[in-house]
C-alpha cells in the first residue's frame, strides 16, 4: 500500500465547541491512539483528508512537528447528509506488525452472462486482508469477462497479494451473475388485503362504534332540523 | 397492491413531527449510487412504487434497484362530502416519514451516468428535493 503523508497539528482546545470552531475553519479533528501510548488529539485540513479518503487509502503517516506516526483509519464520521467528514480516528500501527484492512475489489470487463441477459450481484465489494502494512494493496483486481449466468467469483479465485492472506473463508462469494428477475404482474385487487391485520384483535371485532355512514348521517341531521322547525312553529302558535 | 405493513399494532396514528436529520439510513450501503432526500416529509406508498417503476423501466432490467424506505405510517383522511367531526377518518394510505439525509433508493451494477439518469427520473416522482450520492469506501 502506498505511503500517504497527512500533515497534522496538535489540538490545543478540546470539546465539542472547539471542534465546531475547527470545522467552521475547514479543518477536521483527528484522534490517534493505540499501542499503549496516550491519545494524540490532532487536527488536519479537510480537503487533504477528503482527498485521501475518496481515493480509498487506509494507511497514512501522520506527520506532526515533533514526529511521524504511521496509522490506519479506524472510523470516519460524516455529517447527517453523509458528504462532509466531521471527525476521523486513526490507530497507530507498526511497519513490522500484521494488520487487517478492508481492500476494495475492482472488476475488469463485462461478463458473458450479462450480455446474455444476466445481472451482476456483487455482495462483497471489500475483502478483509491481513498482512504487513506495506504489503497490503490499494485494491484487488479481478477479470470477470468469462463469467456466465449462475457462475460466481469466490475468494479462492482472487489472487492473494504477496505476503498477505484473506481473513474470510475461501468459499465466500465475491461476485455472481444471476438471472434477471422478471417483474410479475400484480395480483388482482380482490385477492390482496386492503388493510393490515391489527395485532391482538380477533376477526370481526370492531375497534369502536364507527361514525354513521354518509347517507345515514345526512338523514339524521335532516330529521333533527325538521323536529326543531316543528318545535318553533308550535311555540309561535301558542 | 401498494406497499403497506402486514400487521399493525394500531390502525390509526397521530401526525407526529419529523424533526432533525436522518441519523440512520443516511449512507449508501447496498448499491454503488443512491438518491438522498434533502427535505423532510411523507412519501406515500404510491410515490415510492412510481419511483421504483420509473427507474426499472429506464434500466430495462439492467443492474439492481434497492428501495431503502418503507411506508409504515397510516395517513387517515375524512371522506369526501362529509361534514367535519364524527371522529377521526379512516386510513387512506400509508407513507414513509423521511428526514434530510435519508437514502431513498440505491442502484448497483450500472455505470454512473446511467444510474444518474435513472435516479433523476425517480426524483421527479417524489414530493421532496433529492440529490445523487455515491458510496463511500469501507473503512
Amino acid at each position: 500500500m502506498e505511503q500517504f503523508v497527512l500533515k497534522a497539528e496538535p489540538r490545543t482546545e478540546l470539546g465539542s465547541r472547539a471542534a465546531k470552531r475547527l470545522r467552521e475553519g475547514g479543518r477536521v479533528p483527528l484522534n490517534l491512539y493505540g499501542h499503549g501510548e496516550g491519545n494524540s488529539f490532532l487536527v488536519l485540513d479537510r480537503v487533504e483528508l477528503t482527498r485521501f479518503l475518496n481515493a480509498g487509502h487506509k494507511i497514512a503517516t501522520i506527520r506532526t512537528d515533533s514526529k511521524d506516526e504511521p496509522g490506519v483509519v479506524k472510523e470516519v464520521q460524516y455529517d447527517p447528509l453523509g458528504s462532509t467528514v466531521i471527525h476521523v480516528d486513526f490507530t497507530r500501527i507498526r511497519i513490522d506488525e500484521r494488520i487487517q484492512v478492508a481492500v476494495a475489489v475492482e472488476t475488469v470487463g463485462v461478463p458473458k452472462g450479462v450480455t446474455a441477459g444476466g445481472v451482476i450481484a456483487f455482495p462483497m465489494k471489500d475483502v478483509l486482508v491481513s498482512g504487513l502494512p506495506l504489503d497490503i494493496p490499494e485494491r484487488i483486481t479481478v477479470n470477470i469477462e468469462s463469467l456466465e449466468i449462475g457462475h460466481a467469483i469466490r475468494l479462492k479465485d482472487l489472487k492473494v497479494p504477496a505476503g498477505c492472506a484473506f481473513v474470510a473463508g475461501p468459499e465466500a462469494v465475491i461476485l455472481t451473475v444471476v438471472h434477471h428477475k422478471v417483474e410479475v404482474a400484480a395480483a388482482p385487487a380482490e385477492a390482496a388485503p386492503t388493510q393490515p391485520e391489527v395485532i391482538g384483535r380477533k376477526e370481526g371485532e370492531e375497534e369502536e362504534p364507527e361514525a354513521p355512514a354518509e347517507g345515514e348521517g345526512k338523514k339524521k341531521e335532516k330529521e333533527k332540523e325538521k323536529e326543531k322547525e316543528k318545535g318553533k312553529d308550535k311555540d309561535k302558535e301558542k | 397492491m401498494p406497499l403497506m405493513p402486514k400487521r399493525v399494532k394500531h390502525r390509526k396514528q397521530q401526525r407526529g413531527r419529523a424533526k432533525g436529520n436522518a441519523t440512520r439510513g443516511n449512507l449508501v450501503v447496498f448499491g454503488d449510487f443512491g438518491l438522498q432526500t434533502l427535505d423532510r416529509g411523507w412519501i406515500s406508498a404510491q410515490q415510492i412504487e412510481a419511483g421504483r417503476v420509473s427507474a426499472s423501466h429506464f434500466l430495462h432490467g439492467e443492474g439492481r434497484i434497492y428501495v431503502r424506505i418503507f411506508p409504515d405510517k397510516p395517513i387517515s383522511a375524512q371522506a369526501a362530502e362529509t361534514r367535519m367531526g364524527k371522529g377521526k377518518g379512516e386510513p387512506e394510505y400509508y407513507a414513509a416519514v423521511v428526514r434530510p439525509g435519508k437514502i431513498l433508493y440505491e442502484i448497483a451494477g450500472v455505470p454512473e451516468d446511467i444510474a444518474r439518469s435513472a435516479l433523476n427520473r425517480v426524483c421527479h416522482k417524489l414530493p421532496v428535493r433529492c440529490r445523487f450520492v455515491e458510496r463511500h469506501h469501507k473503512v
